[in-house]
């Protein structure tokens, strides 16, 4: 056997080792957030609200936008409502844990600006939904966050 | 990471020409030149690595694998027993990759919904460019077989035919014979440099311009529902996908074609113009010319092309075209869209030819122009449902109206956009442009394209819809 021939089975050796690997770790969707958001049955009312573009979304939240493929957000110009609907697809094997952090984070901050005052929105606001599934991050301050959450995840099916 | 981003434009591209043109100044010419591959190959990677550094480990074995079995094919020239043998392990080594990371899924899916199965199968990501640099990799290897081009004894330079950032993760698809002689020595110019340029910034207007801007009416529509639609919505809609595609992929090219002449290299045309065509087979011609090229050479005409009889030829065409489908993405609108191209080819080689030869020239434009368009419903449609709903909405089954508000806004708002960007994929401003290069003339070509430079980076800095549709095949 020449040194040709076992550099090739080398390969195919290896080849074999990173499907195992990549098969064993977090998948990722082809899936675009326009087919995501439009899969759930709650789109047609958010579509009512502000479609929010990326300057107003580092505002807020704080993100980095180096590890966001693209993205969906729609929230009301109202101060006091408060729902709002989020869904990011990140870039392939960015990490998600950054962005639901700031997530959580905002969400504490808006807790802590309606409670004792505005109590439905309060109600709201402690009923949101936070995922992360196959790349993207769902997130939801909705009557039926919970119900969106669940058609959010159907979606990547 | 892609050209019509910041990071490139600013940071990536200007570092890579700085450290390659700094590099390789001995005057020996060979050593300069290995030097200056390496520097491209190693850019390359760093290019590849930005969006997803897992998959680098995927190219990097496909770049050992196939440096090593066209060695052996060398060592084995003589044994046609052993060289068969190691072709067609090269071969299905290949195409195992390219099968597993973009087919497997939708293998699993038809055998799950075929046999009431419930196999269960995560999905990866797509490695970017993997289409592209397999069939790029399977001509090295083919023509390696074929005694057609000299094995490649070294492995940078093939790295670097493999990895090449311009071309690498939406093509065109370059032979490597078109290329081999490159790899060993070539010189940029001033007069190709500026060439380059030139293309480059043409593409990224085309891009940002054109496609971002025409994509972005195409979206919206999609978005409220094609099945919704009235029959000139459903037109206006496909006219701009139809524009998108066009400007998207032609731009790309051109910005790889222009990329490539400032590095020294000549790529393959990918386009002429193929709305002007004026048969189907006519716009195969001058549509992604380097794909077409392809599956001529490495599949069509070693399956006996036209020679073995007109049963034989229709299959072989009806397998290039499916294959076709097949190779843009794994679903069945995709098959569904190759084979309307096969059957239509087919038609047109033993059924219209006489037809087609007595109808006026402007007739066949027109006619060539919407079956294309009709082919594009079935592409861009995420499957086959869509796919029929849209066509349903072309012939007046989608609100049942000819025209509605929905539409007289769309035209008011859009028709010369429309008209503009159908002229300039017709190729109108290209022929004013062809004319004898003055000075005047040179220098006027060179602050307009400076103001299309401008106008990009103004656009991409503000707007965030800037997708590149090629790039999941």
């Amino acid at each position: 056997m020449n040194k040709h021939r076992v550099f090739e089975i080398i390969c195919v050796v290896f080849l074999a080792a990173f499907i195992l690997f990549m098969s064993s770790g977090d998948s990722y969707s082809d899936k675009t957030v326009d087919e995501v958001f439009e899969f759930l049955p709650q789109s047609a009312e958010f579509k009512e609200f502000q479609k929010i573009g990326k300057n107003k979304i580092k505002e807020e939240f704080g993100f980095e936008f180096d590890s966001i493929d693209s993205f969906v957000y729609y929230a009301s110009d109202s101060v006091m409502t408060v729902d709002e609907l989020m869904i990011i697809k990140l870039k392939e094997n960015a990490k998600a844990d950054d962005i639901t952090e700031k997530i959580e984070q905002r969400v504490k901050e808006k807790q802590i600006l309606f409670e004792g005052y505005a109590p439905e929105q309060s109600a709201l606001l402690k009923n949101y939904a936070l995922s992360y599934k196959d790349g993207f991050i769902f997130y939801c301050v909705s009557e039926n966050s919970t119900d969106a959450m669940i058609y959010f995840l159907e979606s990547l099916k | 990471m892609v050209f019509s981003s910041a990071v490139f434009l600013f940071v990536f591209f200007p570092l890579t020409m700085i450290v390659y043109f700094m590099v390789g100044r001995s005057g020996d010419e060979e050593k300069d030149i290995a030097k200056k591959n390496l520097i491209l190959c190693l850019a390359s990677l760093i290019f590849y690595a930005w969006g997803e550094p897992v998959y680098i480990v995927l190219m990097c074995l496909s770049i050992f694998f196939n440096y090593h079995l066209g060695l052996d094919m060398d060592i084995h020239r003589n044994d046609s027993r052993k060289m068969k043998s190691l072709l067609i392990f090269g071969v299905c080594f290949n195409l195992f990759m390219l099968g597993f990371f973009k087919y497997a899924g939708f293998i699993v899916d038809n055998i799950n919904s075929l046999f009431g199965l419930d196999i269960e199968y995560e999905g990866l990501p797509l490695p970017v460019g993997i289409s592209f640099y397999t069939f790029q990799i399977l001509s090295y290897v083919i023509d390696v077989y074929k005694g057609q081009v000299k094995v490649q004894k070294k492995i940078v330079n093939f790295a670097t035919y493999i990895t090449m950032f311009p071309q690498l993760i939406a093509g065109p698809i370059v032979q490597y014979s078109d290329i081999e002689k490159q790899l060993n020595e070539r010189t940029v110019t001033i007069d190709n440099f500026y060439d380059g340029i030139i293309y480059f910034i043409k593409g990224l207007g085309k891009k940002v311009l054109f496609a971002n801007t025409i994509g972005a009416v195409y979206s919206d529509i999609i978005a409220q529902g094609i099945g919704e639609t009235s029959v000139v919505t459903a037109w206006i809609c496909i006219i701009c996908y139809t524009l998108q595609i066009y400007f998207d992929f032609s731009g790309y090219s051109d910005m790889a074609i222009g990329l490539g002449k400032m590095f020294g290299f000549e790529f393959v045309q990918n386009f002429n113009f193929p709305y002007r065509a004026t048969s189907i087979t006519d716009f195969w011609r001058r549509w992604h010319i380097s794909l077409s090229s392809w599956f001529r050479d490495y599949v069509y005409i070693p399956l006996g092309g036209n020679r073995k009889g007109d049963l034989r030829t229709i299959i072989n065409i009806l397998i290039v075209w499916s294959l076709t489908g097949m190779w843009h993405g794994a679903a069945w609108n995709f098959i569904a869209w190759g084979m309307f191209y096969g059957v239509l080819l087919i038609a047109e080689k033993y059924l219209l030819k006489s037809v087609l030869d007595r109808i006026p020239l402007v007739l066949r434009h027109i006619g060539t122009l919407i079956v294309v368009m009709i082919g594009w419903v079935f592409f861009s449609s995420e499957n086959m449902t869509q796919a029929t709903d849209f066509i349903g909405a072309l012939v007046g089954m989608g609100n049942g109206k000819i025209i509605d508000n929905q539409a007289m806004y769309l035209l008011s708002e859009n028709f010369f956009a429309i008209l503009a960007m159908g002229l300039s994929a017709a190729g109108v401003f290209d022929m004013i442009s062809t004319r004898e290069e003055t000075r005047l003339y040179k220098s006027l070509k060179s602050a307009l394209y400076l103001v299309i430079f401008v106008l990009c980076i103004a656009y991409l800095v503000s707007e965030t819809y800037n997708p590149f549709l090629y790039f999941r095949f």
